[in-house]
């Protein structure tokens, strides 16, 4: 159990890098986006030419083989519930590197979540 | 001029997009946790199914860009939420794992708490405009 959680930890950090990375590419990606050309296919079209977009698929890569290993060493209903950590995480690095607002329904939604799957792990 | 039809501040085919991440990044973890202790052992079925999870999770990558092409990243994420509670449920269906009340009564919490984040307005960021689906 302990170790699963260590992996858990480690595994959401790189994943809420990886989080950043990609919503920071689908920004740029949406602001360069013209005429009526469908998402997937302008995504597609420019996935080559965002760095940070595959830098965030590389961490999330660690990120998964970290996942692996927690995956390996608990159950899936405990290892999923011991990942809500990331909430924490991507509130606070969205707060930070993406200037996403915290407002108070947002806090009260993601402490309730938060609780209820540390309730959940907790059993 | 299309109509957007919305549940809360969320246009529904986000919320349908978010729903679709669910099923299938559930369908991963299942796949993934079942053959994970065979992930090299090519003569082993459950090798295929943890591959098998590991494309559905790439897949769903495409997917996850497309929503967070639409909402905030904050928003998006415990909307998400929502395979905290397919996950365990399949789980016990398919993997046999024991699920104690307790964790069930931290899933009404979650459901809760996803309630309230899709309340949550989401906040345009500076200098871009956020396009509807």
């Amino acid at each position: 159990m302990n170790k699963a959680l260590v992996f858990v930890l480690i595994a959401e950090c790189w994943i809420t890098i990886g989080h950043i990375c990609f919503k920071k590419s689908a920004n740029r990606l949406n602001t360069e986006q013209s005429g009526e050309k469908p998402w997937l296919i302008h995504l597609w079209g420019n996935i080559f030419r965002y760095p940070v977009l595959w830098g965030g698929a590389m961490t999330m890569l660690v990120g998964l083989f970290f996942w692996f290993a927690a995956l390996a060493r608990g159950d899936l209903s405990l290892v999923y519930l011991l990942g809500s950590i990331q909430y924490i995480f991507a509130l606070l690095a969205a707060h930070f590197f993406l200037q996403e607002k915290i407002n108070t329904t947002k806090l009260i939604g993601t402490l309730l979540v938060t609780l209820g799957i540390i309730l959940a792990a907790a059993s | 001029m299309e109509k957007i039809i919305k549940i809360g501040h969320l246009p529904l085919k986000i919320l349908l997009l978010v729903m679709t991440n669910d099923l299938l990044d559930t369908c991963a973890q299942l796949l993934m946790k079942k053959g994970v202790h065979h992930l090299f052992n090519f003569a082993h079925h459950d090798f295929f199914l943890f591959w098998a999870g590991v494309l559905i999770y790439l897949f769903n990558f495409f997917l996850w860009m497309t929503i967070l092409a639409k909402i905030d990243l904050s928003v998006a994420l415990p909307l998400a939420g929502s395979s905290y509670i397919l996950v365990p449920i399949a789980a016990v269906f398919f993997l046999h794992e024991v699920v104690k009340p307790l964790r069930w009564l931290g899933l009404v919490l979650i459901v809760l708490g996803i309630y309230f984040i899709s309340k949550s307005k989401p906040s345009p960021i500076k200098g871009e405009h956020k396009r509807h689906l």
